[in-house]
């Protein structure tokens, strides 16, 4: 863990220039195709990314004068399922918590934890499984009761509690000391490279005690944290808004005081074409879109365009290969030599995104385009065919998701098997039965969905890959892969996980752990008067409205 | 009369005891396991104890009999449970939503009955004409058009070309009526046509009949004009089948506004049932199936003491 040119790595302070990229992850702006091990909780783990800046100000790395003032009306297809960061259920929910809570620990846009728009406006590790950590003073929460080092314990533990979304992420601290004020100390059960990157996700996410005390299992209606905006009101299935925090203590690189907006409304519109006509008619700022519809807009001189900066996981199919027939590793080969990611790429994402290599998806630190993948080859994949245990082929039976996307991918699938004898016979399910089918019951051999990307690849590698993860069906005992997944979420230095998480990889790969068929990117379209859409998708792909500006 | 009324209320009793059940058993038995279902994607860094403890919470550890009864005696006394993701109580949501339907019911059913009385008419009274052909063709496509489809090609022209009214959403008459209008005009058209064309070929059919009638003739002999004959002795004895279709229409409206809603962003109670259903929020779903049913039922109740209105013949014991 510690290297040659770093001799007192864990004494250190760690400033910016070593601060390590964080995993990224999530899936925004509702691209077309849907992944099932997607959700919220894009926890994971991540790189160290141990980094300290001098605190105070800076949120944004804007650097000319930003108007201020006016509403932003966006809008998305439901509602979050709660604005509780730690109660909540759905993956849409972020968007929406992000804009009233701040986090312990943040991260910016390209992925790097980031102190300046943290609670904590420093963090040191004095040893692999000590944080201590300084705390922003004289902020306080929407309230008026203050942000202290009780509040961030209240938060934590809250957090480890039963109910909680994020518990599994933040089992890893074992016990959270307030030394004074400002000043906590966090003990880890053991080295975990993950656990800052997941203080940005819902773990880390800071609510006010007193509102706990106040609004109980109702907090979820009634959020109150120190973030950008104030929550004001949420109507069901019609619209929520939040209004400008005041006393905000975030400013940007002009010292322009955050956040630019007056008011974000988001107004739930299940429709795709008429979230689009209301972009049209001048009744909406910004609205997500999909493949298909980014060409239109671009086009359009009206409307800008954002693609999010990484790729929002893998779409793919899951293999469990402890079912036959693909318990056959070559018949596995088989099928990723017939599989034309470029041609599945153009057809359902109109060519937006990266053919698929491995898990981890492109844009990400820990992402690897020298890999050797399992590339589109007929003429192998009849020879892999011919030496497996199914050399005239056979029938496999294929669930995925009762949509027009999948319908639509999963018809290139049978037409690209039956090149090579293979029978897919394809079940389209509701996703709530899907996931039951493969992971629960684990009674089905492929499962044509994808993974969303993870704050950490982490969280892909070990849900997807881990003899033990959910979202590995199969669960077949690899010690070898298991001691690496262990080793590149123990070490801190990001170099270091980036070769384990190669070395994964590639066994992910030869062994067709599942077949990585693309990366898509998330896209969201807004009037030119929109300013600061750049700052819109996260370093997670997610939305992150209150960063953004309007020109009256 | 009133005791006619009260039999007809005991016997919805039973009624809606079946659909209770019904709304029931058809949620819990669609597969997939509910909690992981209602945890969704993040199923897999849910630990054992999260899924256990979520059971728990909702009550869906106990017997299914039991789970049954424990909803229904609530049901009774008006409390309808809390939404199972929201933790919102249902009853709370329903006095927000339901008034929403209702301003899309009316307004719908008012775009049907304008449409559907004077064309239907037109339609009679010109019976085999060139008109009639065209206003029987314009009625076929109304029925045969989906009201989804209708409502985005009415967006697509009086929103975004036109730009004349907003595209999607809604707002209460008694927050601002003009408003209110504007936002009703185009949902209503869309859910409204479709019962326009099946009330329209009733009118027709019906009034058709009646036109035949020995007193109609009776009334041709006396030399009244044919728009008094229509009108006056036609139209009002036409009626009652009409007003048979209307009632049935009430639960295809009630059906429509599902679409309707989501397709025009109305937080109403048919948007509620889609949402819920879609991240498996057994409670709300089984409320909103109850109320749904409550009120058909009870629609069709109305229809049928209103016969007596229109036809003073018709007693009931």
């Amino acid at each position: 863990m510690t290297t040659e040119r770093e001799p007192n790595y864990w004494r250190r302070t760690l400033r910016r220039r070593t601060v390590l990229r964080g995993g990224l992850m999530g899936a925004a702006a509702l691209p077309a195709y849907l992944l099932v091990g997607c959700g919220d909780d894009d926890d994971g783990g991540g790189g160290f990314n141990g980094g300290t800046t001098p605190g105070g100000s800076s949120a944004s790395p804007s650097a000319s004068k930003m108007p201020t003032g006016g509403t932003l009306t966006a809008l998305v297809a439901s509602d979050p399922t709660s604005v509780d960061p730690h109660f909540g259920q759905g993956g849409g929910d972020h968007a929406f918590f992000w804009m009233i809570h701040d986090n312990l620990v943040n991260y910016n846009k390209k992925g790097e934890l980031d102190a300046s728009i943290s609670l904590a406006e420093k963090w040191e590790q004095p040893d692999p499984t000590t944080i201590t950590m300084k705390l922003r003073s004289g902020v306080t929460f929407h309230d008026g009761t203050p942000f202290n080092a009780a509040a961030v314990k209240f938060n934590i533990e809250r957090a480890q509690s039963e109910k909680s979304a994020a518990k599994a992420q933040m089992l890893a601290i074992t016990k959270v000391e307030t030394i004074s004020e400002t000043e906590l100390k966090l003990t880890l059960n053991k080295p975990n490279a993950a656990i800052l990157t997941l203080l940005g996700d819902r773990g880390g996410a800071i609510v006010s005690p007193a509102a706990v005390q106040k609004y109980g299992d109702n907090l979820g209606r009634n959020p109150v944290g120190t973030g950008k905006f104030v929550f004001k009101e949420w109507a069901q299935s019609d619209h929520f808004l939040v209004t400008k925090n005041p006393n905000y203590w975030g400013k940007d690189a002009a010292g322009t005081a955050l956040p630019y907006l007056d008011q974000i409304r988001i107004n739930f519109v299940p429709d795709a074409t008429v979230q689009l006509a209301n972009l049209e008619a001048g009744t909406a700022d910004l609205v997500g879109l999909a493949a298909g519809d980014v060409e239109r807009f671009e086009k359009n001189e009206k409307f800008q365009v954002q693609q999010s900066p990484i790729g929002g996981g893998w779409s793919g199919t899951y293999a469990n290969q402890a079912l036959k027939p693909i318990d056959d590793v070559r018949l596995r080969r088989a099928i990723g030599r017939a599989i034309d990611r470029a041609a599945i790429l153009k057809a359902v994402q109109f060519g937006r995104g990266r053919a698929g290599i491995g898990p981890i998806a492109v844009g990400t630190w820990a992402f690897n385009d020298q890999l050797k993948g399992l590339d589109f080859d007929l003429a192998e994949a009849k020879k892999e065919l011919a030496a497996s245990g199914y050399p005239n082929g056979t029938k496999i039976e294929m669930i995925t998701i009762n949509t027009s996307f999948y319908q639509q991918h999963s018809e290139l699938w049978k037409e690209m098997l039956s090149k090579i004898g293979i029978e897919l016979q394809v079940v389209p399910l509701a996703t709530a039965e899907l996931t039951n089918r493969t992971f629960v019951l684990k009674n089905v051999p492929m499962q044509l969905a994808g993974f969303s990307l993870r704050a950490d690849p982490d969280g892909t590698i070990s849900e997807t890959l881990r003899s033990d993860g959910f979202y590995n069906p199969g669960h077949l005992p690899n010690e070898k892969l298991d001691s690496l997944i262990d080793k590149a979420r123990e070490t801190y230095v990001q170099n270091e996980r980036k070769t384990y998480y190669d070395q994964i990889q590639q066994i992910a790969i030869d062994q067709v752990y599942d077949w990585y068929v693309f990366y898509g990117y998330s896209y969201a379209a807004a009037p030119k008067n929109v300013l600061n859409l750049g700052e819109y998708f996260g370093g997670e792909t997610k939305p992150r409205y209150a960063n953004l500006a309007k020109k009256a | 009369m009133w005791r006619y009324i009260i039999q007809r209320l005991l016997a919805l009793v039973p009624v809606v005891l079946i659909v209770s059940i019904a709304a029931f058993a058809f949620i819990h038995f669609l597969p997939g396991d509910p909690v992981i279902a209602l945890i969704g994607p993040e199923a897999g860094t849910a630990t054992p104890e999260t899924i256990a403890a979520r059971k728990r919470d909702l009550g869906l550890d106990r017997p299914l009999p039991v789970q049954y009864l424990d909803w229904l005696g609530s049901a009774v006394r008006g409390d309808l449970g809390q939404s199972a993701v929201t933790k919102q109580k249902i009853t709370e949501a329903l006095q927000d939503r339901f008034p929403v339907t209702l301003h899309l019911a009316v307004a719908s059913f008012l775009v049907a009955i304008s449409i559907a009385l004077p064309t239907g008419i037109i339609s009679a009274y010109k019976r085999n004409g060139p008109l009639d052909r065209v206003l029987t063709v314009l009625a076929l496509t109304g029925v045969a058009m989906p009201s989804f489809w209708l409502g985005i090609l009415l967006i697509l022209l009086f929103a975004v070309q036109l730009q004349w009214l907003p595209p999607s959403g809604f707002v209460s008459i008694t927050t601002d009526p003009i408003d209110c209008l504007r936002h009703l005009i185009l949902p209503a058209i869309s859910l409204g046509m479709v019962q326009a064309a099946v009330i329209m070929r009733q009118v027709r059919s019906s009034l058709l009949e009646v036109l035949r009638e020995d007193y109609v003739r009776t009334a041709r002999a006396k030399g009244l004009s044919e728009r008094v004959v229509t009108l006056k002795h036609g139209l009002r004895n036409a009626l009652l089948p009409v007003v048979t279709v209307v009632g049935i229409q009430v639960s295809a409206l009630l059906g429509g506004s599902v679409v309707t809603e989501t397709v025009f962003a109305m937080p109403g109670m048919g948007r509620y049932a889609v949402d819920a259903i879609f991240i498996r929020d057994y409670p709300v779903v089984q409320a909103v199936v109850l109320v749904t049913a409550l009120v058909v039922v009870l629609a069709n109740l109305l229809t049928d003491l209103s016969y007596a209105f229109l036809d003073p013949r018709i007693q009931y014991s």
